[in-house]
């Protein structure tokens, strides 16, 4: 199972409890992992926020789930630190670099490490468990796995 | 180190320097993401010759902790 709720300019605590809402989540107490990451008490549903720029996205699933939503945009000195010489080939427009980015950030925030994973250690040429797809202006990834 | 560091995170976030001081929060009052993030730390290392490991990343909140991490680590 796997559910995006999307909303523009509302804070993540406004459309958490809409997210839970539509759900039918009635306990929502949360709890956090080692590096921050939110959780249901119950573990009845797996979910994860991302906003960029005013536009938020809310993945739920049964499973563990890493989600990330970024306007599109290209910032070379990241790719320098990111990517992989592989990845860094790929890239041939902000599109391209956008699309890397949001893979590595679904993949280290579905496996709750979050930024101290290393995006850099994230190879997405070799990913299987995530993908991503272009939302208006923005590029949206989900991965799926606990790994 | 503190004009320095004001002056890099006014440059890279696009944000006036007069508005930053040691008690901004990059989060809450520079509305900073991920990826600003990751950009002001690669920004940081090429300018300061300092690598900031993964791990310390989530430490840097505000602009006194970086001011402070540069301080730290610069002559170490």
């Amino acid at each position: 199972m796997l559910r995006f709720y999307y909303a523009k300019n509302i804070d993540s605590h406004t459309l958490l409890k809409q997210v839970f809402a539509s759900e039918h989540i009635k306990d929502t107490t949360l709890i956090y992992g080692p590096n921050g990451k939110p959780y249901l008490k119950t573990g009845e549903l797996f979910f994860n926020l991302s906003d960029s720029h005013g536009q938020l996205v809310c993945a739920v699933s049964d499973q563990e789930i890493g989600v990330d939503i970024q306007k599109i945009c290209y910032r070379p000195r990241v790719a320098r630190k990111i990517c992989t010489p592989a990845e860094l080939k790929t890239i041939k427009n902000a599109e391209d670099f956008t699309r890397i980015w949001v893979l590595k950030e679904s993949f280290v925030k579905a496996n709750g490490a979050g930024l101290a994973y290393g995006l850099q250690n994230v190879d997405t040429l070799a990913l299987k468990q995530a993908e991503a797809w272009r939302y208006g202006d923005f590029y949206v990834a989900v991965c799926y796995n606990k790994t | 180190m503190k004009d320095k560091v004001i002056k890099l995170i006014a440059e890279t976030l696009d944000v006036d320097a007069k508005k930053i001081s040691e008690k901004t929060n990059l989060v809450k009052d520079l509305e900073v993401e991920s990826l600003d993030l990751v950009d002001l730390v690669a920004a940081f290392e090429e300018q300061f010759g300092i690598e900031i490991p993964d791990k310390d990343i989530k430490n840097l909140q505000t602009v006194g902790d970086i001011i402070e991490y540069a301080e730290t680590h610069q002559n170490a």
